[in-house]
């Protein structure tokens, strides 16, 4: 065999297919996994801020300073628009 | 909207599962990539797995006008295989031994020889010739595409490609003769 017909085989074998068939199987089921745990962790998250005062007073200032922002941002559009 | 873009959309508006036809689809040539650039046949299939979750959780920054899914793909796979061929040193996983040429053993063990010391030589170029050697021999990929995959312009692909074959090419050269 001359040198090109043994880097032309070389590159055949290295170009082969060798994926575990249940390898997309495994790729779906982490995905899943990752879904499951991501809506447990939202939920938790949340239930861990609604059981601190410290956690509500914020959401409850934060939203009263968001509700002031838009107030007086129509008001300057109604009046200065 | 091509078939890809509109799996990308299903999967983005709520159905996970869809996600299967493109890990189908790429399943093979990324695993093969990785392998090639690593060396690694064993962490290969974990790396691949890698890619696609990394795909899956940035599926809603793909850019369609940008690049194909393919070349995005393979983005993510290349950063991820040189990563891993840069953090351990890179091993000669060598194939499963093939067939023995029984009616002339001799030159049935120059050949796997020849190709072992082609093997060898793929894992000792330097990363950024070796991904791109990869990407344009084994996975037939277009010089522009690799170019976008490398984020070099097209002339550096060309160079590193070439300079690639040059290296793999004197590898066989003192066999040269060995067997007519």
């Amino acid at each position: 065999m001359n040198p090109q017909e043994i880097f032309d085989a070389w590159k055949v074998r290295r170009s082969q297919d060798d994926v575990s068939r249940e390898f997309t199987d495994r790729v779906m089921a982490a995905i899943r996994r990752r879904h499951a745990t991501r809506a447990i962790g939202d939920w938790a998250s949340l239930q861990y801020l609604a059981a601190r005062p410290w956690a509500r007073a914020a959401a409850i200032i934060v939203g009263t300073l968001l509700g002031l922002a838009r107030i007086i941002a129509t008001v300057h559009l109604i009046l200065f628009a | 909207m091509t078939e890809e873009q509109d799996v990308i959309q299903r999967v983005l508006d709520g159905d996970p599962e869809s996600f299967r036809l493109l890990v189908e689809r790429y399943a093979g040539a990324v695993t093969r990539m990785i392998r090639n650039v690593t060396g690694d046949r064993h962490a290969c299939e974990d790396l691949a797995q890698e890619v696609f979750l990394t795909a899956y959780a940035k599926l809603r920054i793909f850019d369609p006008a940008r690049s194909q899914f393919s070349t995005w793909l393979f983005t993510i796979a290349r950063h991820k295989a040189v990563n891993a061929a840069r953090r351990r040193k890179p091993r000669y996983m060598a194939d499963p031994p093939e067939q023995a040429d029984t009616r002339n053993p001799e030159m049935s063990a120059e050949r796997k020889e020849r190709l072992a010391a082609l093997d060898r030589a793929l894992l000792a170029l330097p990363l950024n010739q070796r991904t791109a050697f990869v990407l344009a021999e084994f996975e037939q990929l277009p010089y522009e595409k690799i170019a976008q995959i490398e984020g070099v312009r097209l002339g550096t692909i060309k160079s590193r490609i070439n300079r690639a074959r040059v290296k793999l090419t004197e590898v066989l050269r003192p066999f040269e003769g060995d067997i007519p």
